[in-house]
């Protein structure tokens, strides 16, 4: 069993479902996206696809509980074994999507 | 351990407690309340433990919500004392010859938090961030013009916050709708 340190984020794998940010129990996830047209422009009905713009996890609020892990329908987020770093101040305990992969 | 579960009218409350803990009984673990605004009642429980029989009694008894109030168990159990001033914060139950009950931990303006009818401002100050939803946004049509229709639909709420507490005013409550946003990350990946 590996260790259930701290949670991280494979952004090309999200479709930004929104389901983690919807479960979390403590709303410590928040992310923001819009939607592109994807495919063939002249189609009766464009189809459309969601673009992550930003997803953040505010480690002061996380409770480790894994949920959003469970969740996923994509395997995009995942337990990585590497702790939280400190930090002297709160927003520092905000990671987005740079701080979030691995 | 056995497990002895009682449930008994509030008048009998004490009189119940000090027979169980006369006998024996006398270790007080937890005294506790649970909120049922379906019946309209609160339900307060007591743990006490017989240490030598190695045994446990479960006494349940359920007060009027509106104005719950038990007789106090100080008088029997002194240890109760602490776990009554407790359960009067935070769930309102007056115990009836507690010398002290005044709040632990609250200062009295949010009501008693374990009333599932009291706003946690927690939750009502901060925006829940499942509200969005990247499709209300005008999609990025590449230069063609194509707008994707709106959809209309179910507007999921937060799971867990009663639907008649107060909206969310980012000017309420926890000091985290005040924290700075994060940088803005689009382009980044």
């Amino acid at each position: 069993m590996s260790a259930h340190a701290r949670i991280a984020l494979s952004a090309e794998a999200c479709t930004s479902c929104m389901i983690c940010v919807r479960e979390c129990p403590t709303w410590c996830i928040t992310l923001d996206a819009h939607q592109e047209v994807v495919g063939d422009p002249g189609a009766r009905r464009p189809r459309t696809t969601n673009v992550l713009d930003s997803f953040t996890i505010d480690w002061g609020l996380c409770m480790y509980c894994g949920i959003c892990v469970e969740v996923c329908p994509f395997d995009a987020l995942h337990w990585r074994p590497d702790a939280v770093s400190a930090t002297g101040r709160a927003d520092g305990l905000r990671h987005g999507i740079a701080q979030l992969a691995d | 351990m056995d497990v002895h579960e009682e449930l008994v009218a509030p008048a009998r409350w004490r009189a119940r407690c000090a027979e169980l803990a006369a006998a024996g009984a006398d270790m007080l673990d937890f005294l506790a309340g649970v909120d049922e605004p379906g019946s309209g009642q609160v339900e307060v429980v007591v743990h006490l433990v017989d240490v030598q029989r190695r045994s446990r009694h479960l006494l349940r008894t359920r007060v009027d919500r509106s104005a719950p109030e038990l007789d106090s168990l100080v008088g029997e159990l002194p240890g109760a004392a602490w776990h009554e001033r407790e359960a009067h914060e935070m769930l309102g139950v007056r115990f009836l010859g507690n010398p002290d009950l005044r709040p632990l931990l609250t200062t009295g303006e949010m009501g008693h938090p374990l009333r599932r009818t009291t706003p946690l401002p927690a939750r009502v100050g901060v925006p829940w961030p499942g509200a969005f939803d990247p499709s209300d946004r005008p999609p990025d049509a590449g230069g063609t013009g194509a707008r994707v229709p709106a959809r209309p639909r179910s507007r999921p709420g937060p799971p867990g916050v009663p639907p008649e507490w107060p909206a969310a005013d980012p000017a309420v409550g926890s000091g985290r709708a005040a924290l700075p946003a994060p940088a803005p990350e689009r382009g980044r990946t």
